[in-house]
């Protein structure tokens, strides 16, 4: 985690992606948006309803792109 | 899609009244607090990208000024080093004079073969007004010898009666001044 968390400070914040370099906010959105689907699962499981999903999950994705881009690229 | 499946009465249907509520309540903060701290995370990103922005190609916005000094030489002087800043008057770069302290000197000196020859020819105008003023003095001479010879004071012996004188001022091209009777 620290390792992680000192490169952030180094290198440039980007991702070589077969060739393609990608930004780095865009990895973190996929991310957000992956823990996102996987949070609405654990809500569905747990018969937890959210009041407007049309705001809160897309919130959710953006808040753990948000928590991602801070902790390892800001 | 989500919105129907979460608000599936069948899914919440089948637990009870009091459990029901308490997950409604959980839902209802969970949204709340989601949509929340997501703006709240949002607005310090916004700050953070704002006031500390990170990036791999950027681009500074300036004035950039050529320069370029009236005369051409190498420099044997560069005091100041890349965006330095420096003030009004400051000295940038150094020319090597020597080519420029040649040609002044140069010019100088042939400035003062002008003044000699300006000298020279002064003299030598001198000297031929005098010249000048002497071939008066001898054609009027001259004029009054031929004259009393007419007169039969002077014998022609000379058959021509040239009256004849040259002159050769120093340095001059050679003059003659002659006066033939013919």
């Amino acid at each position: 985690m620290l390792p992680w968390l000192a490169s952030g400070c180094s290198r440039a914040p980007s991702f070589d992606i077969i060739g393609s370099f990608f930004p780095a906010w865009l990895i973190c959105l996929i991310i957000g948006i992956l823990l996102a689907a996987l949070g609405r699962w654990l809500l569905l499981r747990q018969q937890i309803a959210v009041v407007w999903p049309i705001l809160v999950y897309p919130s959710l994705a953006a808040l753990f792109t948000f928590l991602f881009w801070l902790i390892f690229f800001s | 899609m989500g919105a129907e499946s979460d608000s599936n009465p069948k899914i919440v249907a089948s637990a009870a009244p009091e459990e029901r509520n308490s997950r409604r309540l959980i839902g209802r903060w969970l949204s709340v607090g989601i949509v929340a701290s997501a703006a709240v995370l949002g607005l310090i990103i916004l700050f953070k990208t704002n006031f500390h922005p990170r990036t791999d190609d950027a681009t500074v916005l300036a004035n950039y000024i050529g320069i370029a000094p009236q005369v051409e030489g190498p420099l044997v002087r560069l005091p100041i080093q890349d965006n330095q800043f420096v003030r009004k008057g400051e000295l940038l770069f150094e020319i090597d004079e020597r080519p420029f302290q040649y040609a002044l000197e140069r010019a100088l000196s042939d400035q003062a073969t002008l003044e000699g020859q300006i000298v020279d020819e002064t003299r030598r105008i001198a000297a031929l007004k005098s010249a000048v003023v002497r071939f008066r003095g001898q054609h009027s001479q001259c004029r009054s010898r031929r004259g009393h010879g007419r007169k039969g004071r002077y014998s022609r012996t000379s058959g021509m009666g040239v009256c004849q004188h040259q002159f050769a001022p120093p340095g001059a091209v050679t003059q003659d001044a002659s006066c033939l009777r013919r």
